[in-house]
């Protein structure tokens, strides 16, 4: 598999140019451009702007830029963010930790959810399984930050069991306390794809079921119990994992809405904080690596799947 | 026909309800009330009212006006831009295909609700401009199924009948021969993009740049709810709720296509 392997990787560098040069072109040509905000302030007069615009290099073409953006973000360089003027990397890396701690909070909960979610859904009969199909149903319809405050507005302020929002209380540092502030957000994160992969298992666990080995390894005695975990449940989470996969890099962006309505301080919100200043070198940066974490995701899906699948190793 | 089944007719009521929101919401929707501010709901008030003493119960059903129009109108633009890149990619195929499908990928790989985000706070969009930006970013399912369909079809007998024997032009073999068979699966895709469209626009509008007040939509209820949230919660739990029922609504019905339409 050495040459489709390379191929894949190498495919994907022309589309994350693309997809850089797409965003860049978005961000630098709405009327008025990244000073945009300035233009409408009576406080900014137009030889400030003049300024501003030549000291941020605005004034050149918008290929140019697009190329010095370029140049600098592959060498590490991300520019300086326009609302607290340190580099873009700084305010990135320090929000990483945050990030990435929720989502892999979440990738654990939502997939605790779907396993008995996706079973019970596809091999119980009657009410249980109409219940558990229902419920990964409902979870895709499910407007996320509505569900975020109603988690919030039942378990923190109503029944005052978890805190309503932020990484942890101001002075204490447990892991108790760091645990408790991370339930509700992970949930919340969790709740659609989990949702959403146990709606996948639950298809995959109905086609596995009816397959001959199934039906052997009954033959052959095997108990219900190691039928259903080894036999059926082992084949049958393989596509689900490739999901899991490219779910997770869809995660990093929904943290926007999940730490908007938590307080965490993660990339999340330092999205929703860059957009209210108009802050476009921290925007862009966080877009792409958003939309860097989707191409990588997509790419590690591809290639692990032959590794837990034997059937399709080439 | 199939039978509409409970989604169908939940659906056909919300929209039903929507378009005689005038004659039959209790109150204007931004009638004031300061007498009745911060009401619980009452037989009055069935919703209960807001800070500013506007019934909710009226505001819910002049919001779903404007959700469900972005929802079904940005669906409208999405299908409209994949069927037009589904389209000239399948039947043109070679290095056309190639670039828009690289394209689409690229569009694929961007999460849309952060960039609809910053095009909505940079441009502050009317509605009609909202409905564009969100159908926008969603219009690369339905290109890929269109594109499936016709590479699929591209080939079969009826189609190369037509070009051969009847000497059909490009435009005549794609729209009578070759959209048809795409139908069922742009249909199923169109479906989605609505509920998602609908789910795009209350996150906008959650966030403040979506659907300006005083104009009402159930997102913007949401957050104007959501700092008034401990001392009303009833103020967030009914818009949200129904935003919920009517996406569950609109995928169940998808997903009834998707069955009743599987070629």
């Amino acid at each position: 598999m050495g040459v489709p392997l390379t191929r894949r990787i190498a495919a994907t560098v022309p589309l994350l140019f693309v997809i850089s040069a797409v965003v860049f072109g978005l961000l630098h040509l709405v009327p008025g451009g990244p000073l945009a905000v300035y233009l409408s302030n009576p406080d900014v007069r137009p030889e400030d702007l003049e300024r501003l615009k030549r000291a941020l290099g605005l004034d050149q073409p918008v290929w140019r830029q697009y190329a010095q953006w370029l140049g600098g973000f592959l060498s590490g360089d991300w520019g300086f963010s326009y609302s607290d003027g340190r580099p873009v990397v700084d305010r990135v890396v320090e929000r990483l930790p945050a990030t990435l701690e929720l989502v892999a909070a979440s990738l654990v909960l939502a997939s605790l959810f779907t396993v008995p979610l996706g079973l019970v859904a596809g091999l119980a009969r009657g009410w249980p399984a109409r219940v558990a199909a229902l419920l990964s149903f409902a979870g895709l319809a499910l407007p996320v930050f509505w569900f975020g405050l109603v988690l919030q507005l039942v378990f923190s302020l109503g029944l005052g069991w978890l805190p309503s929002s932020g990484r942890n209380t101001p002075g204490l540092e447990g892991l108790a306390d760091r645990l408790a502030h991370l339930v509700l957000p992970a949930t919340m994160l969790a709740a659609v794809h989990a949702a959403a992969w146990s709606r996948y298992l639950r298809a995959a666990v109905i086609d596995t079921y009816a397959l001959p080995f199934v039906a052997a390894a009954r033959a052959r005695g095997a108990g219900e119990r190691v039928v259903i975990w080894r036999h059926v449940l082992r084949p049958a989470l393989l596509p689900v994992v490739t999901i899991v996969f490219l779910d997770t890099a869809l995660m990093v962006a929904g943290t926007v809405v999940t730490e908007s309505v938590f307080a965490w301080p993660g990339l999340g919100s330092l999205f929703t904080e860059a957009l209210a200043r108009r802050d476009y070198t921290v925007l862009m940066a966080l877009l792409m690596v958003a939309s860097t974490a989707v191409v990588v995701c997509n790419l590690i899906a591809d290639l692990v799947y032959p590794l837990i699948d034997p059937r399709v190793r080439t | 026909m199939k039978r509409l089944g409970v989604a169908g007719w939940v659906l056909l009521t919300l929209v039903a309800t929507a378009a005689v929101a005038p004659w039959i919401s209790p109150y204007a929707p931004d009638a004031l009330d300061l007498v009745n501010r911060r009401g619980v709901p009452s037989m009055a008030h069935w919703f209960g009212t807001d800070d500013l003493g506007r019934d909710l119960l009226s505001r819910i059903l002049f919001g779903a006006r404007v959700s469900l129009a972005v929802g079904l109108l940005s669906a409208l633009v999405a299908a409209g831009i994949g069927i037009g890149v589904g389209a000239t990619s399948g039947y043109l195929g070679g290095g056309v295909d190639a670039a828009l499908m690289r394209l689409t990928d690229a569009a694929l790989s961007v999460p849309r609700l952060l960039l609809l985000m910053v095009a909505s706070a940079v441009l502050s969009p009317s509605i009609p401009v909202l409905v564009v930006l969100v159908g926008l970013v969603g219009w690369m399912e339905t290109a890929r199924v269109t594109r499936a369909a016709f590479l699929a079809a591209r080939e079969r007998e009826f189609v190369l009948a037509a070009r051969a024997a009847a000497g059909a032009s490009a435009a005549r073999i794609v729209s009578e021969h070759l959209l048809p068979v795409a139908a069922p699966a742009i249909a199923v895709a169109a479906t989605l993009a609505v509920g998602r469209g609908i789910l795009l626009e209350s996150a906008l509008s959650f966030f403040g740049i979506g659907v300006q007040p005083p104009a009402a939509s159930w997102g913007n209820m949401l957050y104007q709810a959501q700092s008034t949230m401990s001392t009303e919660p009833w103020l967030a739990l009914f818009p949200g709720l129904f935003i919920f029922v009517t996406v569950a609504a609109i995928n169940t019905v998808g997903d009834r296509f998707g069955e009743g339409t599987r070629i």
